[in-house]
């Protein structure tokens, strides 16, 4: 089950009704027998996998409270991330490895064997609801939060279903206490949640997959492909990677509302930043500051040398690579992006300016590089992605130019959508627009969800890692 | 009594903009969209009202043989023998009865039909065919045509609620019907599909059969990859489909032709054997006595078209020569006069 899909319009106002049909103390098995049945949806085989993570950090959590041994602590946290990470290694990056290590034996010893991949689904979520439980069980064992004693509570931590499959990634201190909240039901919560699933379903069903159609054409056949095409389908992967994951992260913010439950926000307008360290600030935020937490502060952050903290930006930014996928294509685009980090902070780019033609121009160099990198990020492999660029310098013929005006079209409203909202959310920006303007606003984007969504309907580019 | 009012303004306002989105959908983009998923509905659209009679059919309507020096349809030949009665056209390639259906629904209300002539393609049964790729164009053409909202329509299609699959799952499907479907043909070695098309694929009939070379092999498997199966009258998609639409046609009161093609049988039993001809003729009398039951005016073309005027030799189709397409245009133009006279 999608976000985008007639079970989800159906399930969730029956989760809706049951969650407030039901005392506070059943709540919490609606929402749990609902996350399971979520993911059970899409492959019941996988749950499992969750249990065995629940079952890993509830009681780590437990024991870590219970040992003042630091060794002994030190040993439970240990078990407990290599359990989690060895779930998330041998599923999604198992077959990269063994594809690396034949490669390095076939070039040491020519007569080789190399070793059969396997055949290794991978379950979806996996990244983030590891990451999820990861956090947990660090911030019992740095003693920031206290272990949670009700298994049936920590389970839902674990899957809550707005935020299984793709995120935002929560912590603990934030979701928990609205977890146990008794709430009551309150209409604003509706309207809040309403308008975010509304607008989330517009980035993703009509920005992002119609972008696809354009994108998905131009990556098809990229010798084939006018260069100006290849430029536009680069920009067009920019916005169709934001909307999916933004439509995303909004539908999952949107559901979470119903239930009174504020999920973090993901995403500021990251394509307005002037910097690739800002817009690292503003890009999948929680993924983002989960870095940060749990291995840029660890590594020393800036505190230290130069040299310290360049191999923190380093170390943070090539595992963000490999989060997304077990690829080099995803490595490169983490290594480039730290690179433009360390470059910005050693010629002081960041530095506030009140220049708006400077400001224009560092947003210009900003978005073109984090354009140009998500190339690496939606390539198949390095070769594709370098021919990509090759590509755009060599067919600047005038035929064979394709230039459909819906997509711009669509784009357009979007970026406008997207500025307007930057400051406070789509749901409560729209508080202060007059009624009559308010329902134009839904009947616009009601009109062009129905009427021009994607028929070839892409499931979420999230979902994959 | 608070959320109530707040649900019933919104619904109400709801319904109100649906159906104004709805009107605004059909004068912008409907047209378009119709024309990229469901482009056969644009025939239906230019059929003149007083039409007496529609002939939905595939490739086989339309296509011609290479220095055909008449390149009519079946349906046109067929309005030329019939002049008193006027008959339009709707085709498109790669139909089967689960598009004609969707059309049979769109017929506009205010036409005065007195038949529907359907093609029905004895290939649109079998597994090779329910379990096509093409299937997912075909499904959604035919939510597209729903007689529903159109603006719902659309959404419907963009949620993928229609019979979507990927090529993998319709191949895995394929391929489970053609292990599991057994044919129990007396005093015969291969009981299903995928042992039948084995045992010529390892070429162990290229000895048994001398009508079988090494060239001809790929087009005897394709004859019995199509040709061979049970017609399952209770669970075949396609049956349901002409069953709907005989229901339709009832209520809206005019008669249904099944026009079955002509298969080319000589070929089958050439390449593959009489074997094959055992199966084809159980499923056809079955197929034909099924819907005389029903009423339906059945016109059997299955043995009528002779090999020479089949015109693709490396894959079984219905695609015939002038003289092919008027065979099946002269039985049809006789089983309407018969019915004429009978009532």
């Amino acid at each position: 089950m999608i976000f985008n899909s007639l079970e989800y319009i159906l399930f969730l106002p029956l989760v809706f009704v049951l969650f407030y049909l039901f005392r506070h103390k059943f709540r919490v098995f609606i929402l749990l027998a609902a996350s399971y049945y979520f993911y059970i949806s899409w492959n019941p085989v996988f749950i499992i996998l969750i249990l065995l993570s629940t079952l890993i950090d509830y009681g780590a959590g437990l024991l870590l409270e219970r040992t003042i041994s630091a060794s002994t602590r030190r040993l439970i946290l240990g078990i407990s991330i290599c359990a989690n990470l060895g779930f998330l290694f041998f599923f999604k990056y198992f077959n990269f490895a063994l594809e690396n290590v034949n490669e390095v034996m076939l070039a040491v010893k020519g007569s080789y064997q190399p070793i059969e991949a396997w055949d290794i689904i991978l379950p979806v979520g996996i990244s983030f609801y590891t990451f999820q439980t990861i956090s947990y069980t660090i911030d019992v064992y740095n003693g920031k939060i206290n272990a949670e004693k009700n298994l049936s509570y920590f389970a839902l931590y674990v899957c809550f279903f707005p935020q299984l499959v793709a995120g935002p990634i929560e912590r603990y201190n934030n979701l928990m206490p609205q977890l146990k909240e008794k709430t009551q039901l309150v209409i604003q919560n509706i309207s809040h949640g309403g308008r975010l699933i509304l607008y989330g379903l517009f980035m993703k069903m009509v920005i992002a997959d119609n972008l696809g159609v354009f994108v998905d054409s131009v990556y098809g056949d990229v010798v084939g492909t006018n260069s100006l095409n290849l430029l536009i389908g680069s920009v067009f992967y920019s916005f169709q990677i934001y909307c999916d994951f933004h439509g995303y992260t909004t539908i999952a913010i949107g559901s979470a509302k119903l239930f009174n439950v504020n999920l973090s926000e993901n995403f500021r307008t990251p394509y307005l930043s002037t910097s690739v360290t800002e817009f690292w600030r503003n890009w999948h935020i929680t993924l983002t500051t989960w870095f940060r937490d749990y291995i840029y502060y660890p590594l020393g952050g800036n505190r230290g040398t130069l040299l310290k903290w360049g191999l923190a930006i380093l170390t943070v930014f090539i595992v963000s690579g490999v989060w997304h996928g077990a690829k080099w294509t995803f490595i490169f685009w983490g290594l480039f992006h730290a690179l433009f980090v360390l470059f910005e902070k050693v010629v002081k780019w960041d530095k506030q300016s009140t220049n708006v033609f400077l400001k224009g121009l560092k947003w210009v160099v900003t978005f073109t590089l984090v354009t140009a990198l998500w190339v690496f990020f939606r390539s198949p492999d390095m070769d594709a992605a370098i021919l990509y660029f090759k590509s755009i310098g060599s067919n600047w013929a005038i035929e064979g130019i394709d230039l459909r005006i819906e997509p711009f079209i669509l784009l357009g409203l979007f970026v406008v959508s997207d500025i307007l909202t930057r400051k406070k959310n789509f749901a409560l920006s729209l508080n202060k627009v007059p009624s009559l303007a308010r329902g134009a606003i839904y009947f616009v984007l009601i009109f062009l969800l129905l009427s021009r969504s994607a028929t070839d309907m892409n499931p979420f580019i999230y979902f994959q890692f | 009594m608070k959320i109530v009012k707040y649900t019933a303004i919104r619904m109400i306002l709801a319904v109100v903009f649906l159906f104004t989105m709805n009107q605004l959908y059909l004068n912008t983009f409907w047209k378009d969209d119709i024309n990229k998923h469901a482009d056969t509905l644009e025939n239906l659209w230019v059929v003149p009202l007083e039409s007496d009679a529609i002939y939905f059919g595939e490739s086989s309507n339309f296509h011609i043989q290479e220095g055909d020096s008449i390149k009519h349809r079946i349906s046109y030949a067929l309005d030329s023998l019939l002049p008193s009665i006027s008959i339009a056209t709707v085709d498109n390639a790669g139909l089967h009865a689960g598009t004609y259906l969707s059309l049979v629904k769109n017929i506009p209300k205010e036409m005065n039909l007195k038949f529907v002539v359907i093609t029905v393609n004895y290939r649109s049964f079998s597994a090779n065919w329910r379990y096509a790729p093409f299937e997912n164009y075909l499904a959604k053409s035919a939510l597209m045509l729903e007689p529903s909202l159109p603006i719902l329509n659309k959404y419907m299609i963009s949620l993928k609620q229609y019979d979507y699959q990927s090529d993998e799952e319709r191949n895995v499907q394929m391929k489970l019907a053609w292990k599991n479907e057994k044919f129990a043909i007396p005093n015969f070695d291969y009981d299903n599909v995928i042992e039948w098309d084995s045992a010529m694929a390892w070429h162990t009939w290229l000895e048994v059969n001398p009508n079988l070379t090494e060239e001809n092999i790929p087009l005897a498997s394709h004859y019995i990859k199509n040709f061979a199966f049970n017609l399952d009258t209770v669970n075949n998609e396609r049956i349901e489909d002409l069953n709907a639409i005989v229901s339709i046609a009832n209520n809206k009161d005019y008669k249904v032709i099944f026009n079955l093609l002509g298969e080319n049988f000589e070929e089958a039993e050439r390449l593959v054997g009489s074997e094959l001809i055992y199966l084809m003729e159980k499923n056809r009398s079955l197929l034909v006595s099924y819907y005389a039951d029903k009423g339906v005016i059945m016109v059997d073309n299955f043995y009528q078209i002779p090999d020479s005027c089949f015109v693709d030799r490396n894959w079984p189709t219905e695609h015939y020569n002038y003289q092919g397409k008027k065979i099946v245009a002269e039985n049809i133009k006789k089983a309407i006069i018969e019915n004429e006279l009978h009532n």
